[in-house]
């Protein structure tokens, strides 16, 4: 396992480094620069911000010198933001998006395996068809709908909580349900076809026939197994809430990673970008590797030796 | 006639025809199929359907909430809802089809490529897409569109190229399992050529899955459309989409709500048919699989 582990991260760095020379080329391909403001910079000091930031040397060098910077573990400095390095920025901005991502994560996954056990306890009944009902309402309510709704709803007519920003712990609540509505909806319907895969084979209906109660059924072995399509659509869910929070943090104002990111786009902050495109590559790539662990754990049919 | 009949009879139904009669009989996915098929309609002919345009600003006028005029009220503006809406569609669907297609291009291409030749082309394309599969593809989308202009053209190929990895997976795994089937090796050993077997025997065996799967990635696409206009960097104004709208109306929502309505339960009402039609479709042309 062990051993597993170091070649799957061994194996990122081919991932990270194709990564970093798309987003590096790809940046720089487009038209405009970080230095074009509205307001005219004197030539000698954009000769001179030119040589700090390494942007006079010819392509290839900058590029050389940007993978050296990363395999210090540094990001480099921002071009936009004077006398902050894009280490500091991330440090700052990804624990408030974690915040909601993580809170919203636990939420779809909590509501979501819970309506598909109820779902799938009587399947084809009303018990059945309502959760379903609602997890198909669920997959095509995207954040940008669902927020403003609740927001209508629990911060201006009940006023329970503030309608945006980043200041109480209260804060956190809606843009955390925004952002998990749609993959509570996923969950329940990938737990509620898991289980009744499973529902069908012999050993389930073994156990039934040794008079084992159909809870304890349900808890030691539908369960178990019932899970893993929710296991392995984790992986993707997390890297969605990822980059689904760039809507949510705009609508409810919070001053996270991915509001950041679509700033750093617009004003052609190189660093910073792609900072944040490396970054979240890495989370991707990890929580893709807890997965495939998680499976390992749950799946005795599945092994890495 | 009778004779005709019987003959009907005797020359049984093609596997297509039993997808036909069952989808038939799938009452949801058939209300689903006409309401996008209505939905379709309305949108190409939206300049006949209105006496207003998307882009007429009446400000004497300002918001206004729906009357027997303006069906679904006017914006701050004193645009009509209905138009705007009728117009959004325009755009909404044909991004999610144009890009869609795109995608299934890449994708089956891709697929079936790395699954017939196999070996190491094989397990390198596969490689690739794990790469791919790393990506922050909303992010690389963003960084497209925001250094190369909003243009509604490079958006249908970078959502379109952001698609095709899980179609790309599906073929291959469908071409992997079928050119090991008996009747392929069959077709080999009579000398039928390469891109025959490929042509005659592989890829109509393929149709299905791809058929289902295309179904399940025009929604998709809509709703990233929908979220690129939402941050402003997808269709531009006066122009409208449905995320476009939408954004509109988060600002305007404790003033005009009716502005954020009706665009979302046109926009709902097609990601849910469109659900339905793909889960009907599965049903019909692969009764056995229960795939999520």
């Amino acid at each position: 396992m062990l051993l597993y582990i170091c070649k799957r991260i061994l194996g990122m760095i081919p991932v990270l480094w194709v990564i970093v020379t798309l987003t590096f080329f790809l940046i720089r391909l487009a038209p405009g620069g970080p230095f074009d403001q509205e307001k005219h910079i004197p030539p000698e000091i954009l000769e001179n911000l030119e040589a700090k930031y390494h942007m006079n040397e010819p392509l290839y060098m900058q590029y050389v010198h940007y993978l050296g910077m990363l395999a210090r573990g540094d990001l480099g400095p921002s071009f936009r933001y004077e006398n902050r390095t894009v280490n500091e920025i991330i440090f700052e901005t990804f624990p408030v998006s974690a915040q909601v991502g993580g809170l919203g994560l636990l939420y779809a996954l909590v509501i979501g395996v819970c309506a598909g056990l109820f779902a799938a306890s009587r399947p084809n009944t009303f018990r059945d068809y309502i959760p379903m009902f609602f997890s198909l309402i669920g997959t095509c309510l995207p954040s940008f709908v669902i927020g403003p709704l609740l927001m209508l709803l629990f911060a201006v007519k009940l006023q329970w909580v503030s309608v945006s920003g980043w200041e109480k712990p209260t804060d956190v609540i809606l843009p955390a349900i925004t952002l998990g509505t749609m993959y509570a909806a996923y969950f329940a319907r990938l737990t509620r076809g898991g289980i009744l895969d499973l529902i069908r084979q012999d050993f389930i209906r073994t156990a039934h026939a040794k008079g084992v109660r159909g809870w304890v059924i349900m808890l030691r072995h539908t369960l178990k197994g019932g899970l893993l399509p929710s296991v392995s659509f984790l992986g993707p869910a997390a890297a969605a809430m990822l980059t689904g929070s760039l809507v949510v943090e705009t609508i409810f104002n919070i001053p996270g990673l991915g509001r950041f990111f679509v700033q750093s786009a617009l004003n052609r902050d190189y660093t910073l970008v792609m900072g944040c495109v490396l970054f979240v590559a890495v989370l991707i790539v990890l929580m893709n590797l807890l997965v495939d662990i998680a499976y390992a754990l749950l799946d005795p049919r599945v092994s890495y030796e | 006639m009778n004779n005709n009949e019987a003959l009907a009879n005797e020359m049984g139904r093609s596997l297509w025809q039993d997808a036909l009669q069952r989808i038939r009989k799938n009452k949801v996915a058939m209300a689903s199929f006409w309401y996008l098929l209505f939905q379709g309609t309305v949108a190409i002919l939206a300049p006949f359907l209105t006496r207003f345009g998307y882009e007429t600003t009446d400000l004497l006028l300002g918001a206004t909430a729906p009357d027997w005029v303006h069906l679904f009220g006017t914006d701050d503006l004193g645009r009509d809802m209905f138009t705007r809406v009728l117009y959004g569609a325009r755009v909404s669907l044909m991004v999610g089809i144009l890009a869609t297609l795109v995608s299934v291009g890449i994708g089956v291409t891709y697929g079936a490529v790395s699954g017939y030749t196999g070996g190491r082309v094989d397990a390198l394309m596969m490689r690739g897409l794990e790469i791919l599969y790393a990506m922050p593809f909303t992010f690389f989308v963003i960084i497209l569109m925001v250094l190369f202009g909003r243009n509604i053209y490079l958006m249908f190929i970078a959502l379109g190229a952001v698609q095709w990895l899980t179609m790309a997976r599906i073929v291959r795994g469908q071409v992997v399992s079928l050119k090991t089937m008996e009747y392929v090796t069959a077709a080999r050993a009579m000398g039928v050529r390469n891109h025959a077997i490929i042509f005659r025997h592989i890829l109509p065996n393929v149709i299905s899955p791809v058929i289902i799967y295309t179904t399940l990635t025009i929604p998709g696409v809509i709703l990233e459309e929908a979220f690129l206009s939402f941050l402003g960097l997808g269709v531009q104004e006066p122009m409208s989409s449905w995320g476009t709208l939408i954004a509109d109306g988060v600002t305007a929502l404790e003033t005009y709500p009716w502005m954020i309505v009706y665009p979302c339960i046109t926009l709902m009402l097609t990601l849910v048919a469109l659900n339905f039609l793909g889960d009907g479709l599965r049903e019909a042309l692969d009764p056995k699989s229960n795939w999520e």
